[in-house]
Parts: C-alpha cells; structure tokens; sequence
C-alpha cells in the first residue's frame, strides 16, 4: 500500500505541474491561433467575393 | 428528495455575486456564436472550422470538449467510491493518448486522408453501405450515449447553487442551457465551437487547478490519504487488487475505452484531428494533450476522494445523509463532489468555479451535437438521397437535427426516472459504435484486405455490446461484468473483421489473379 501510495502522491503532483504550464501556454499560443484563423477566414471571404463579382 | 436531504444539500456559499458571474459567462458565450456566423459558407466550415485549427488551439478544443461535467461528475464518483486506485485511469488514458501522438496510430492516418467524418472514411476505404451502416451506428451510440449528459451536469448546476431544494429548479436549469447551447452551435457550427472551447479551457484549467490547491488546504493533505488508509485500506490504492472496485480486467478496459478509444476512435476527439492543418499538428497536438486527457480524470477524480474524506470526518449532518447505516438509504453520491465545492469555495471564486463546470458541460454538448448531427446529415441522409445536396442544404438539415438531438436529450433528462450507474450506461452505449468502428478503422487503414463485407459485418457485431446492461443481462440471466462483456465484444469485432473479409473479399480484389493481388504493393515498394 505504501508504494501505492507514493506513485499516486507522485503521478498527482508532476502531472498538475505539467498542467499548470501547458494551460500557460496554450493560453497564449491559442490566442494567437485564433486571430490567425479569423485573418485566414477573412482571406478566404474576400477571395470568395472576389470571384463571385468576377463571374456574376 | 426528501426536505431533511434538501436542506442539508442546499447549504451554500453561493450568491447573488457568483449568478452575476456565471451569466456574464453565459452572455460572453452567446455573443461569440453569433459573432462568427459570417464565417459559415460551407460544410467544411460549418463542421471543421475551415480545416485551419493550430495545436496550441488544438489542445485548448480537445481539452474542452473531452473535460466534460459528465466526465468530471463521473470521475469525482469513481473517486469518491475507489479512492486513490481511481488514479489509474488517468494514468492509463494519458499514457495511451501519448503513444497515439508518437506513433500517429489511426489518427494521422485518417487526417491524410482528407475525410471530414469517420464514416465518410468508410466510403472513401469500402463502400456506401458501409458509410451508411457506420453512420447510423454512430448516431445510435452516440446519441444515446448522451442521453442523461443534460440532467447530470443540471445536477451539478442545483447541486453547487443550493437549488436543489426547488422541485422546478432542474427542468429549468435543464431548459435554459439547452437553448444557449442550440443557439451558438446552430448558428456558428465547429467556429463557435473552437472559439467557446478556447475560453472554456482557459476558465476551466484555472478554476480546477484554484479548486484543487483550496481543496488540499481545506481538508490537509496528509488527513486525506491517511483516512481513505483507513477506511478503504489498500483497495483505496492499489487498482489491481480484486478486493477493491477494480482488478486487471477493469485497468484493461479503462486503457482501451478512456485510453485509445476516447483519444482516436470517439469521433467527437477525432474531429479534432481531422480539423487540424495536416497530420504532423495532429501528432503534436496528441502528445501534448495527453497531460489533458490525465488531468480530466485526475482532479476530478481527487476532489471526489476530497469529498469522501470532508464527509466521512468532517460534516456530520452530509455524512448521516451519505453513509447512513443499515436500513436507511443513502443520497445518490453524484452530489457529493458539488456538495463539497458548494461548502469550500468562497463567494466569487464559487461563482468562478461554476462557470467553468458550465463551461466544461455547454462545450461538450456543442461539440457532441455537432459530431452526431452532422454524421446523420453527411453520412446517412445525403447518402441516401438521389440527388445530390447543396452546401446549404447541408447546414439547413444539420442544424435541424442539431434541435431535435436537443430535444431529445431534454426529454430523456426529464422522463429517465431510473438510478443506474453513468457509467455503466454510458460505457454500453458508446460501446455499440466503438468496439466495430475500432475493428474498421484498424482493419480499414492497416491491412489491405480487409473486405466492405467484414467491414460492415464488424459493424453489426458491436450490437453485442448491449448484453453489458442490467436489463438485458436479467433477460438473458447472465451475471457477467461490463468490462468483460466490453473486452469481449472488441475481440469479437476483430475476428468478424477478419474472418468476413477473408471470406468475402470485395470484387476487385476477388477478380485479381492470386500472383497479381500484391502488384499495388510491389509498385510502391519499386
């Protein structure tokens, strides 16, 4: 039961830690996705009016 | 519920202040569904976000949608009941979601090949039929599988506000998210849905790890191992001991249903994959999101154990209610874990918490809806039809079914008066379209074959998995175990798999000259 209790006390701790610091930076990193995915979409809207007015 | 239960239960710190909260939240979500409508002009948009998804982004969505309040409500209950040998299923699921982000296992492989839909794969690999046949399967677990997600996470929501001792409080609660969640998902498809998941992430891995850390200093972090130590003994740990509620066949379907199934085989994690830019995000975002696919296990998991110990030594008046001795019926423990975050948590941070649970419940139903309306629009009804489908057309009918999954679900939640286990429920469901689709997509993707015959006869065979309920074991006066039923049914499908495609290989492959049949192979080895 002891070591049991060890690998939990282990497994909980090292792996809130790696939580802790992949929230941070997916935090940041998906802020940054998302304006390019809008600028991406935008493009594409712009490119798809584009030809809709080239081709009535 | 009886009154004395109610009142015990409807003792809370949350106020006026944390409603504030939570329907700023609510708003925010609400303004984001209608801000991105302008980007839906096709199908591609509508339910793979145009295909342009980054990892970091990736992760926050996956993260969200698989972190649902089910699967936090279900945890804490594994946790509140087994203790700290719950633990392994987190471990399990984290280890196994980093091999399938290594290895690129079904996931990459289905990105490369440009489908939209698992079941669109199986046109693309076999044939119609079999599209058909995956499609209704899928819809059939699926929807099903999420048929009490509405009531438990309102649960949760009457639970933690204190408004459990309100008769109309649950249908309301009930009611008022289904709409919110109708609204953005109908109007911005996958768009609103990776945007909302983003915030969601953002709120809910805050609030879980500020939750955790008060729980660890509310309670103390020696008291609570030392208690389950002495109350549960070395089941409370040790997850392979047959003395405890698990044991190696439990560990071995935890690895394949919250392991590979829940991270490469369940569509609505699979969408994720197949929304990103190319296969090599896919690995990436996989192997990053494994500490997620811990965690979603893990914290709740621990703040049902924290839940345990704070009622077993520290709350009388909750502890007469859950632990009654004999003759006396116990609470249903789901209400444990938010009877504890409703005690602990301070006003404000309470508020905080709560929408983070709230926003792991509406992400889930966003993406769920999602997933299995769009499967019955692209994958049964257009199919089906004569004439081909429009874009439009397309999103029309799948934002119908996205209202009339809705609608069901509402009515289920309110009509399902039974007390069975989440789990065992929700594990037999899904496994109806799991234990097949894995021998497919296996079979499909890995071995060349594999025949549109074994295809859909593994398919068919994942019907076996219903004897794993309650009822249907009466019927048939089977007393086996879920996991055993469920480790067998995939062993079934495998073999169907094979034996049907040996059997039955599909014209082309049969008309070949037996010397040719490697000739694809040879061509591309040469």
């Amino acid at each position: 039961m002891e070591t049991w209790m060890t690998v939990w006390k282990v497994v909980f701790i090292v792996v809130l830690a790696m939580f802790a610091l992949l929230s941070i930076w997916v935090t940041i990193g998906g802020f940054k996705d998302i304006r390019e995915l809008f600028a991406a979409m935008d493009a594409a809207q712009q490119e798809a009016e584009q030809k809709k007015n080239q081709n009535p | 519920m009886q009154d004395t239960a109610a009142a015990v239960l409807g003792q809370t710190n949350f106020t006026p202040f944390d409603w504030v909260i939570v329907l700023v939240y609510l708003s925010i979500s609400l303004v984001i569904g209608l801000f991105v409508r302008k980007y839906v002009v096709d199908m591609s948009n509508y339910i793979g976000a145009g295909r342009a998804i980054g990892t970091c982004l990736g992760i926050a969505t996956m993260t969200g949608t698989e972190m649902g309040l089910v699967t936090v409500m279900y945890s804490a209950q594994k946790g509140f009941t087994g203790g700290f040998a719950a633990f392994h299923i987190a471990l399990v699921a984290g280890i196994v979601t980093f091999l399938v982000g290594i290895s690129g296992f079904i996931v990459a492989k289905l990105r490369d090949t440009e489908v939209l839909t698992i079941p669109e794969y199986y046109e693309k690999r076999f044939d119609r039929k079999t599209r058909i046949l995956g499609g209704i399967m899928l819809a059939l677990g699926g929807i099903l599988n999420m048929g009490l997600f509405l009531k438990v996470g309102s649960i949760f929501i009457v639970g933690v506000t204190g408004l459990s001792a309100q008769g109309w409080a649950l249908p309301i609660v009930m009611s008022t998210l289904l709409i919110l969640v109708l609204v953005y998902t109908t109007l911005g498809g996958m768009f609103s849905v990776v945007v909302t998941d983003y915030i969601q992430f953002v709120v809910l891995s805050m609030g879980l790890l500020v939750a955790t850390g008060i729980a660890i200093q509310f309670i103390g972090w020696d008291h609570l191992f030392e208690t389950v130590a002495s109350q549960m003994g070395s089941a409370g740990f040790d997850p392979l001991t047959a003395e405890g509620n698990f044991g190696t066949e439990y560990v071995l379907w935890m690895a394949f249903t919250a392991g590979l199934v829940s991270c490469a085989i369940w569509p609505t994690a699979v969408a994720r994959a197949l929304a990103a830019k190319d296969s090599t995000t896919v690995r990436k975002q996989y192997m990053l999101s494994s500490v997620s696919f811990m965690v979603r296990f893990l914290v709740p998991n621990f703040l049902g154990i924290a839940a345990f110990v704070y009622i077993s030594t520290q709350a009388p008046d909750l502890k007469a209610l859950f632990f009654p001795g004999e003759g006396g019926q116990a609470v249903n423990n789901l209400y444990a874990m938010p009877a504890l975050l409703g005690r602990m948590l301070p006003p404000g941070l309470l508020g905080l918490i709560s929408a983070a649970m709230i926003a792991a419940f509406m992400s889930t139903h966003d993406s769920y809806l999602l997933a299995w309306s769009s499967v019955i629009t692209q994958d049964i009804i257009a199919p089906l039809r004569n004439e081909a489908m429009s874009p439009a057309a397309r999103i029309k009918c799948t934002r119908i079914c996205i209202v009339a999954i809705g609608l069901y679900i509402l009515y289920w939640g309110l009509a399902y008066k039974g007390r069975d286990d989440i789990w065992d429920y929700m594990a037999v469901t899904g496994a109806i379209y799991f234990t097949g689709s894995f021998a497919v997509l296996l079979g499909g993707l890995y071995w060349k074959r594999a025949s549109s015959t074994g295809a859909f006869m593994a398919l068919l065979s994942g019907i076996f998995a219903v004897t794993g309920l309650g009822p249907v074991q009466a019927l048939l006066g089977w007393n086996v175990s879920g996991e055993r039923i469920g480790l067998a049914t995939v062993l079934l499908s495998l073999v169907i798999m094979v034996v049907g495609s040996l059997l039955f290989p599909d014209r082309a492959e049969a008309d070949q000259p037996v010397e040719n049949q490697n000739m694809p192979q040879l061509a591309e080895e040469l």
